[in-house]
């Protein structure tokens, strides 16, 4: 009688187990990798990837993937997407140098910055809603009129490179790092799940015409939401300068999908919605970052490293994208 | 937000975990006492990158180190610096790089970090100047010659000696690669020289103002803008950027005055005289052995005793491929066509003799990377 007691009580918490899962298949596909990454690269780079100095490398990199990440958090939150931030980083980053090398103000850069990523991010919220446009066909319209703008810039200068003499070198101190990470991510976190901004923009996500039809002006927060999104942008590509202090034609060009792929490692669902959280941008951050580094380091030759990551990210949307119909979201 | 504690503590146990495996590992880990040595390349592939490999290889038991090879961005100063702290984390203690881009944040990283750099086919132009005093930058080997002067007259010769009279002229943007701005006026300077002698029917034309192409082949538009060429000079890597249009364009009547190489059996076959191709141009892949050697003494410890007070920008001689027998010549021979070690003009004991601790010094080896060309190769 007992024993059939216990293999009952067996049964539900592996049925409790299994539920748990069913439904949180996202967020466990996305711990999942992060830890299985770790513990992977850690046996197959002989420990290299926790030596002093490759965690402060590691810092370093995905200190800007992670506050860009959590900004783009607002945005796909919706359902929307933005692939102009790679380019529109370029030219920031390019804009500050100038500023600084004009001015010797860093603050001065940064704040231009600021406000242009603020009039950027109303641009492509205001523009596809007044236009009735995906959002991603503005974000594309400015990602060409940005990369335009960027190689006109360095190519202004008659060189392949502009750069500047100012010391950065207090942006690389990981405890400036981390205490950067820390700030944007709490006050991400606090806006995201305790204020109106987070509550709508996965509103929008979820169901628009609901949100709408509750009397919320969903215009009104799209922009906002695209607003917060350049606040970040402006401070990652603070830091993305202040790795080298130099800026090209190239520059942050790869950012918008890094982006993008950052969020959906961690579990973000392409189509936004309730089920965005900040773990997704956090997470998301973390393992991409940890899998540029720790293949190389365990000796993956480089011709192969994109061909990896584009299997694991394949992997990562078809267990985190495919819901109980067996479909994968819209 | 007891959940959030939850999953904080799961996260921090998960990288407690790894840090403490980790840290044992680096304990007990290591490269069997071999020198590391990281090398980014500018392209991941192709019979320059197979050589390359082919060579260090080779060296590798010899002089007791192991290279590490990974590929540079030409646009992404950042993405370099990333590609430069991953292998400092791999544990390399020389890096070789094939260019300077983001070179300042490079060398201040190498200075943190103890790691010594070096150059490869590249120039540094726009960075050696500033860093040619760096205890940790150990100088760098040109792509041939740093002045084009020399190649751009040698090219005009021919022209005049072979009678063509209309010549085109396409070279990459001056702020890539300002050299080709010197091989340009050279060459239309030894053109003028033969114009003023000349008979008038003899008179030799160049195009103007020099095509540039940005790094993309080039636009077949270019043969309807520039009608009656019979000869082009490219100083870029014209097989790549410029054949291939001359091709498509049904215009390989013209003659082609080239740098780059190729392994394409289809482009070779349309080399040589009455053919297309005129001349190509490449660097020996033994030309690294000026970085590594470099490296090796840095990092050893040791130093020539004629070492220079800065480092040095050294010029490297490269192969010139004129006519069919050069070009067979360079395919049973080169290391570059077979990527077989002893086809190279080093073995790795004349590679490990030239190191300071065995009694080299700077100037043979800076002779050794300027004494490798054609002629060499045919007395090999």
């Amino acid at each position: 009688m007992e024993e059939i007691k216990k293999e009952s009580k067996f049964k539900k918490i592996l049925s409790a187990v299994t539920t748990y899962i069913r439904g949180h298949v996202s967020d466990v596909a996305s711990y999942a990798g992060l830890v299985l990454c770790l513990i992977v690269f850690t046996i197959t780079s002989n420990g290299r990837l926790w030596s002093t100095y490759n965690v402060s490398v590691l810092l370093e990199s995905v200190c800007v993937y992670m506050i860009v990440s959590l900004g783009a958090l607002f945005v796909y939150a919706m359902g929307y997407m933005d692939i102009s931030v790679g380019a529109q980083m370029g030219v920031y980053c390019l804009l500050m140098i100038f500023i600084i090398n004009a001015t010797g103000s860093l603050l001065l850069g940064f704040f231009v910055m600021l406000v242009l990523t603020l009039l950027c991010g109303a641009f492509n919220g205001a523009v596809a809603v007044w236009l009735k446009l995906p959002s991603i066909v503005t974000s594309l319209f400015l990602m060409f009129l940005f990369g335009g703008i960027q190689y006109l810039m360095v190519e202004s200068t008659g060189s392949s490179i502009v750069s500047t003499d100012y010391d950065f070198s207090i942006f690389l101190e990981p405890w400036v790092i981390i205490l950067s990470i820390v700030v944007v991510a709490g006050v991400v976190f606090y806006l995201f799940n305790y204020t109106k901004l987070g509550k709508y923009t996965r509103g929008i996500g979820a169901n628009e015409l609901t949100t709408a039809q509750c009397g919320v002006n969903t215009t009104k927060w799209k922009v906002i939401a695209y607003m917060a999104f350049g606040v970040c942008v402006a401070i990652g590509s603070l830091f993305l300068l202040a790795r080298t202090g130099s800026a090209g034609k190239g520059t942050a060009s790869s950012y918008a999908m890094d982006v993008m792929l950052a969020l959906i490692l961690g579990g973000m669902p392409l189509s936004g919605g309730m089920k965005a959280k900040v773990r997704c941008a956090l997470v998301g951050s973390f393992t991409y970052s940890l899998l540029s580094n720790g293949l190389i380091l365990s000796g993956v030759d480089t011709t192969l490293v994109y061909f990896i990551k584009a299997i694991i990210f394949m992997i990562v949307v078809i267990l985190s994208c495919r819901d109980r119909s067996g479909l994968l979201p819209r | 937000m007891r959940k959030f504690f939850k999953k904080v503590l799961l996260f921090v146990t998960v990288m407690a975990l790894c840090v403490g495996i980790g840290t044992s590992m680096v304990a007990c880990g290591g490269d069997g006492g071999k020198v590391l040595i990281g090398v980014g390349l500018y392209q991941d592939a192709g019979p320059a990158v197979t050589a390359t490999k082919a060579f260090l290889g080779g060296l590798e038991d010899e002089l007791n180190c192991k290279f590490e090879y990974t590929t540079l961005s030409q646009t992404d100063e950042a993405a370099n610096k990333t590609t430069v702290q991953t292998l400092i984390s791999k544990g390399c203690k020389g890096i070789i790089l094939t260019m300077d881009l983001g070179m300042s944040s490079i060398i201040a990283e190498c200075e943190k970090a103890g790691v010594y750099i070096g150059g490869y086919l590249s120039d540094y132009e726009t960075t050696l100047d500033s860093i040619k005093d760096n205890d940790n930058f150990v100088g760098t080997v040109v792509d041939g010659a740093y002045r084009g002067t020399a190649w751009g007259e040698h090219i005009a010769a021919r022209v005049i000696a072979e009678g063509y009279k209309n010549i085109g002229m396409i070279k990459f943007p001056a702020f890539a690669f300002p050299h080709q701005n010197e091989m340009d006026t050279a060459f239309r300077a030894k053109i003028a020289e033969y114009n003023e002698t000349a008979a008038d029917g003899d008179k030799i034309t160049v195009q103007a103002t020099t095509t540039e192409l940005n790094f993309s082949t080039l636009e077949a538009s270019y043969f309807s803008e520039n009608p009656d060429l019979d000869a082009i000079f490219a100083m870029c890597a014209g097989v790549d950027f410029v054949y291939p249009t001359m091709v498509s364009a049904g215009k390989t009547g013209i003659k082609l005055y080239t740098a780059g190489f190729t392994t394409s059996e289809s482009t070779l076959a349309d080399f040589g005289e009455g053919k297309c191709i005129q001349e190509l141009v490449f660097s020996n892949v033994e030309a690294i052995t000026y970085p590594v050697v470099m490296l090796l003494n840095k990092i050893s410890g040791n130093e020539f005793a004629d070492n220079p007070a800065q480092a040095e920008r050294v010029d490297s001689s490269q192969i010139i491929i004129e006519n069919s027998a050069d070009l067979e010549l360079v395919r049973t021979k080169s290391i570059y066509c077979t990527g077989k070690l002893e086809d190279a003009f080093l073995s790795a004991a004349d590679v490990k003799a030239l190191l300071a601790e065995n009694g080299g010094t700077y100037a043979k080896l800076v002779e050794t990377v300027q004494s490798m060309t054609i002629d060499d190769l045919a007395a090999l």
